[in-house]
């Protein structure tokens, strides 16, 4: 009878790609991975220092894992890199998509660049990171991803038209890659969280805060932490019959 | 059977765990003989392009029916 703990350890030994994963909740999916022994690559954009220190405190655990810098939003850097990757590690069995900004403003004076820039990131570089990704996993009839939603994307947020368009848009995806990849063992779900601190919800204003936190039946804001655990979760076997699901971790804000 | 077509064959048996390796014969419909479904075909064009090198472009896939078919095609590219 296997026990709980090996049950996550079903962790142990395999190689995941966290988007985004040199801060916030990118970093702490990454560091929680690395401690249940995945060997954990972390992609960033820009913030070479971030990264460096995430995977620094990889390391430290001790962990397993390494950094890999390009931007998911281009496809013909996408594919080059994670070609690099597949011939490093042989397979890379979990995908987080957790790359995601914000360029909050009302419609009418949102310009082009905010929204496209916001879709490109949270959609279309989720898209083609799966579909890189894809090839192989088919191939090794195995597969886990993990697309971070948002409540923005489930409850609609004014102001943020273009976010939970992303956020929303991600659902979708990844209810259809659920049923086109449940032949192959692959489960993709998404993970929702509602105000989280030290991230994209930093740039809101002590009054805005509280007036959220209001509508926060826990009467707080989550943690990356709480947010990690999550991803962990779906990623190991105790979730080896949950595909194609919404798992919302923010404090009862949506039911 | 020449090298090419067993190697069709076995790359086909890999892809359709359910189907016995004995039973794919040249002139077997791959969708309709043996089971294929679309992500079936997917992965078996992935696999022919990377163990043959060659490219499938989709015109290329549609007029692929049986496994025999898939050899001729292979054969038809390392001549270029």
């Amino acid at each position: 009878m296997t026990d709980t703990k090996s049950l996550l350890l079903s962790l142990e030994g395999k190689t995941a790609l966290v988007t985004g994963g040199s801060r916030g909740i990118g970093r702490e999916i990454s560091i929680l991975l690395a401690r249940y022994g995945v060997f954990v690559v972390v992609n960033f954009k820009s913030d070479d220092r971030a990264a460096q220190k995430t995977l620094d405190a990889i390391l430290e655990l001790p962990g397993k894992g390494s950094l890999k810098k390009f931007d998911i939003c281009d496809s013909a850097d996408v594919e080059k890199n994670v070609k690099e990757m597949i011939a490093e590690r042989k397979s890379v069995e979990i995908l987080v998509n957790n790359a995601g900004i914000a360029r909050d403003g009302l419609l009418g004076r949102m310009k082009d660049a905010d929204w496209k820039t916001v879709v490109d990131t949270n959609l279309t570089g989720a898209f083609n990171m799966c579909r890189a990704l894809a090839k192989s996993m088919i191939r090794n009839r195995y597969g886990r991803i993990v697309n971070i939603s948002s409540t923005a994307g489930e409850l609609g947020n004014a102001g943020q038209v273009n976010y939970s368009a992303a956020k929303s848009g991600l659902i979708g995806l990844t209810k259809s890659l659920a049923r086109e990849l449940a032949p192959r063992n692959i489960l993709v779900n998404c993970v929702s969280p509602g105000i989280i601190s030290g991230g994209i919800s930093e740039e809101l204003s002590e009054n805005q805060m509280e007036a959220i936190i209001q509508h926060v039946p826990l009467g707080r804001l989550g943690t990356p932490k709480d947010v990690a655990a999550a991803v962990a979760f779906l990623c190991s076997d105790m979730a080896n019959y949950i595909t194609g699901q919404v798992l919302r971790i923010n404090g009862g804000l949506y039911m | 059977m020449d090298d090419i077509e067993k190697k069709v064959v076995d790359l086909v048996a890999e892809v359709l765990v359910d189907v016995n390796k004995e039973n794919i014969r040249l002139d077997a419909k791959i969708v309709e003989d043996l089971g294929a479904e679309s992500l079936d075909i997917y992965d078996m064009i992935a696999l022919l392009e990377d163990e043959f090198g060659t490219e499938i472009s989709d015109e290329e896939v549609e007029k692929i029916r049986t496994v025999q078919d898939v050899a001729d095609f292979i054969k038809a590219g390392q001549k270029k």
